[in-house]
């Protein structure tokens, strides 16, 4: 526990001015940790703005293990906002230098942050590197504008320090993956609009991180990948996001999951197979499809279901679009599937209005244990044109109308649902439109729910919640 | 910044709210709040002094007076769980420690971060701390020196050294 001064109090003035002047700076005289936690949450541009204050802010200065160098803060706040590209980053880079050059080289880095414009031949990022790796540098995230491929130096690879490490282009960018295995203390790594050219070489690499627990790949493309192999052995979180990609997604590629320690999972994406060989202690999944299965052959989406349903089946939390959900019906339609989901506790389902009451219901049918259900309405106006995500929601409605032999899409079946007689407690409906089938769906469920002890309907254009409690 | 939260904290007479305890707090200058355990928990410090027993009595809190104490029992209020419905209502009780150009309200928050730091509450501390960086951020030196009061100790010559060196601290 810090000790505090006693004479920090000052008695207050009613009009501000005019106090004595050895009381004003109260800030200086706050125990050093809180300063040092008033300075992290600063951008380095003012760590070195604040370092010039006075004796006592440029100690803390220089020993600030945060650092946080973005050339857009400094380009608005300091130069003249005629400056060309050029001169701004040879402006940024002298300040880059400076701080690394000025700064206590005692103090480890806990995180570095930057934001640079690298424009072609331009080396001066991996001699920043070559800096932070020697000063044990344990969080790096780098945010890009690359013309040119980016490689992972040596020294970061070999970096003995290095926890978590974070690349996010701006434009779609290839990063050059080392061939020989490193990363020794590597837990999470977080890769945006990074191009992958070679399916081998990001498989190995994974694979070679010994202890990896946390990867995302978000908004990648996969480069005419035909296998995406992930198999490490420490990863507990994995997130592949190939939505936006639209012309290299994942359509082609089989997405291979062998990793014993996952329990979270999400797929953005619609790949020709996925599977997980020894991944058998996965409990959350996410699996956002944006193709229907009137995309694939009656064989190509069988193929594809088997081996994700052996994969899934024991999970406690799912969520789902609903072209996966159109999959999915189709698979457990068919009657050599017994397939259900015993220990599924909580449900999550991303569906279009109108067909969102059948399918639902027929997938309740195979949650026997389900206790929380959430329905999030998409409605197709939310989304642009443009949006191939989401546009898919426009085909599943016609192919879940298909696969549940069903014309009226308002009737409700009649039989007991299990688990809304035993354990369905909780129901939350999200961006609720208040049309017939969603009215009919939500007297559907407090009429079958037995146990129901919550529903939250939330409507789009409201801003307050509606709760019904029933029993 | 809205201060003086003193409905809930000074009761007369009472120790028992149901099942319920109250401690007693006694701030540097003497004033006696009374406050549940449950919410008084939220200080890490108190919370240690409750799971060794040592709480039965009255509690000083050193360095922290009345009034900053009245905030700092305000702030438990509000962040009791169950207390405000939702995040959003929260967040837009807390942005009344945001600003802080008003010296009154730097001075609070001086003094919220004495005895948030005194009593250990990590979410206290957190806004206070940020609300100060967000003050800091934008300035250049010398309107940092004018807004937090603070005289420089460099001489002549070192600031001189200083204006070369850090080209960008001085230029707005």
């Amino acid at each position: 526990m810090a000790v505090t001064p006693r004479s920090c109090k000052i008695p207050r003035t009613s009009n501000g001015g005019g106090d004595d002047e050895d009381d004003g700076d109260r800030l200086s005289s706050l125990p050093e940790h809180i300063i040092r936690h008033i300075f992290s949450f600063l951008d380095t541009i003012n760590v070195v703005r604040a370092s010039s204050v006075s004796r006592k802010w440029r100690y803390f200065s220089v020993s600030v293990p945060h650092l946080n160098l973005n050339i857009f803060t400094f380009w608005l706040l300091l130069l003249n906002k005629k400056d060309s590209m050029q001169v701004t980053n040879e402006k940024f880079k002298d300040f880059v230098n400076w701080v690394l050059m000025s700064q206590d080289w005692s103090v480890d880095i806990q995180n570095f942050s930057l934001y640079y414009w690298k424009i072609r031949d331009d080396n001066i990022i991996y001699r920043w590197m070559n800096v932070l790796a020697r000063r044990n540098v344990q969080q790096l995230y780098l945010r890009l504008f690359s013309d040119t491929p980016l490689e992972l130096p040596l020294c970061i690879i070999n970096c003995e320090s290095l926890v978590d490490l974070k690349i996010c282009f701006d434009q779609y960018s290839v990063l050059k993956l080392p061939e020989s295995p490193g990363f020794t203390r590597l837990k999470f790594l977080y890769l945006s609009m990074v191009e992958f050219m070679d399916s081998m070489l990001l498989g190995n690499f994974v694979s070679s991180c010994p202890v990896l627990e946390n990867l995302t790949m978000d908004d990648c493309t996969f480069h005419d990948f035909k296998i995406l192999d992930i198999a490490a052995p420490r990863l507990k979180n994995l997130i592949i996001d190939s939505l936006t990609s639209a012309d290299e997604d994942l359509f082609n590629c089989e997405v291979i999951v062998a990793c014993p320690s996952l329990v979270s999972f999400k797929l953005l994406g619609t790949p020709s197979g996925l599977s997980f060989p020894g991944t058998n202690g996965l409990q959350n999944v996410f699996i956002f499809f944006n193709h229907g299965p009137e995309h694939r052959t009656v064989e190509e989406g069988h193929h594809l279901m088997d081996s994700i349903l052996r994969g899934i089946c024991n999970i406690k939390v799912l969520k789902l679009s609903a072209a996966f959900l159109g999959f999915l019906l189709l698979a457990v339609a068919k009657p050599e599937c017994s397939a259900a989901f015993y220990n599924l506790k909580s449900l999550t389902l991303l569906v279009s209005v109108d067909e969102s009451d059948q399918s639902t219901i027929q997938f309740l049918n195979h949650s026997p244990n389900l206790e929380a259900l959430s329905i999030i309405f998409t409605r197709l106006e939310d989304w642009g044109d443009n949006d191939v995500a989401l546009s898919a929601t426009r085909h599943t409605l016609v192919i879940c109308g298909k696969s549940n032999h069903v014309t009226d899409s308002c009737k409700m079946p009649n039989d007991d649902i299990s688990c809304m007689t035993y354990h369905l407690k909780k129901v939350e409906l999200i961006d609720v439109a208040c049309n017939k089938n969603e009215l009919e769906l939500v007297k559907f469920l407090l009429k079958n729910g037995h146990v129901l002890q919550k529903m939250s309907i939330r409507g789009k254009y409201l801003n307050y919640p509606t709760r019904l409690s029933q029993k | 910044m809205s201060t003086a939260a003193t409905a809930d904290a000074s009761s007369s007479g009472d120790t028992t709210e149901g099942s319920v305890r109250l401690l007693t707090l006694q701030s540097e200058d003497g004033e006696v709040f009374e406050v549940k355990e449950t919410i008084a928990t939220q200080s890490v410090t108190i919370k240690g002094m409750v799971d060794d027993d040592c709480a039965t009595s009255t509690i000083p809190v050193c360095n922290v007076t009345g009034r900053t104490l009245a905030m700092v029992i305000e702030w438990w209020n509000k962040h009791e769980i169950g207390a405000v419905s939702n995040e959003k209502e929260l967040k837009e009780w807390e942005s009344q420690f945001d600003t802080i150009d008003d010296k009154s309200d730097r001075d609070d928050v001086y003094d919220l971060l004495m005895a948030a730091n005194y009593l250990n509450i990590p979410t206290l501390l957190d806004c206070c701390t940020s609300a100060v960086a967000e003050a800091i951020k934008g300035k250049s030196t010398d309107e940092m020196r004018e807004f937090f009061d603070i005289k420089s100790d460099f001489d002549e010559k070192e600031e001189d050294a200083l204006r070369k060196e850090n080209q960008w601290a001085f230029e707005n």
